[in-house]
């Protein structure tokens, strides 16, 4: 069997606020330009990278002080088959069920199915407090390679799971 | 009614809504981690302009470079707007840029097109990222 290609461009892993994430972006678009993507593509990467890293922003639990593995962490990796992008943060337990059913729910979905979607929360979908609407996951998965991202959940202390996500670009 | 300008950021666009010389835009990156702190104000004023101007063309460039699905929300919110004063009788027009191979910032604009009934132009921009 062919060994598969895939190489750690970028990890970070601490407190995410949009200082952070711009340095991310900053960097990936040096990284990807070395390594000679298309403008078009290293947008498409970045997008992606801006929606998960928000969601780290908006969704992530607080962390215990001073605990490194238990802050929110972005990695990502270059692959034969595009950009491996690896997220983790710290969720609350009775949060878990309702991410759980969301998520396999649009993984279910067609190309067509996930457009219409999109729409229908974008046209009568909520705006919650900070400016969420409930699109940065269904935005994630339209522009994944396979439609589908993979998710675990892993018990992080009494109260609270780790969440990883991850997904090509 | 005085204009609102606001200077672009890494993260939150050029805004120029300007009666006076007839011109609205939005150029840039929209990706606060506040939405609603950013557009809030964007909303009232164009509400009040609507409100208090019976009659003016309104053609408004979108011209982004990047832009988050929260920003998304108040896009649309925008354009509704420009479908209210459209539904008062004034000429409207929607101006939607994209990079030329940019297909998501196309499809977005497309996206935006169905949901309103304001002329809506989608405009490739041929220079480079």
């Amino acid at each position: 069997m062919p060994e598969v290609m895939q190489k750690m461009i970028y990890s970070y892993e601490g407190d995410m606020n949009n200082a952070i994430l711009n340095s991310i972006l900053y960097a990936m678009e040096h990284k990807m330009t070395e390594l000679g993507e298309r403008p078009p593509y290293i947008k498409k990467i970045n997008s992606v990278l801006i929606e998960c890293c928000q969601n780290l922003i908006h969704h992530s639990d607080q962390h215990p002080a001073n605990n490194y593995s238990f802050y929110p962490s972005v990695t990502i990796y270059h692959t034969d088959d595009g950009y491996a992008i690896h997220t983790r943060n710290l969720l609350q337990n009775q949060k878990v069920e309702k991410l759980r059913h969301y998520i396999d729910k649009i993984n279910g979905m067609s190309k067509q199915e996930l457009k219409e979607y999109f729409q229908t929360v974008l046209t009568n979908g909520q705006i919650s407090s900070h400016g969420g609407g409930g699109l940065g996951l269904l935005n994630i998965i339209r522009k994944s390679k396979e439609l589908h991202l993979d998710y675990e959940f892993e018990p992080a202390n009494e109260d609270e799971m780790f969440f990883y996500l991850s997904f090509t670009v | 009614m005085k204009p609102l300008l606001i200077n672009p950021t890494d993260e939150t666009p050029q805004v120029v809504l300007d009666p006076e010389n007839n011109r609205f835009e939005f150029v840039g990156n929209s990706y606060p981690e506040n939405s609603t702190k950013f557009y809030s104000p964007i909303l009232n004023w164009l509400k009040e302009f609507i409100d208090g101007t019976p009659k003016q063309e309104l053609i408004v460039d979108f011209n982004f470079d990047y832009f988050n699905t929260s920003s998304a929300k108040y896009i649309l919110e925008i354009l509704r707007l420009i479908q209210d004063h459209q539904d008062k009788e004034n000429t409207c027009l929607v101006r939607w840029f994209y990079f030329e191979d940019d297909t998501d910032m196309l499809e977005a604009g497309e996206d935006y097109q169905m949901t309103i009934t304001v002329p809506f132009e989608i405009i490739e921009r041929a220079d480079t990222f």
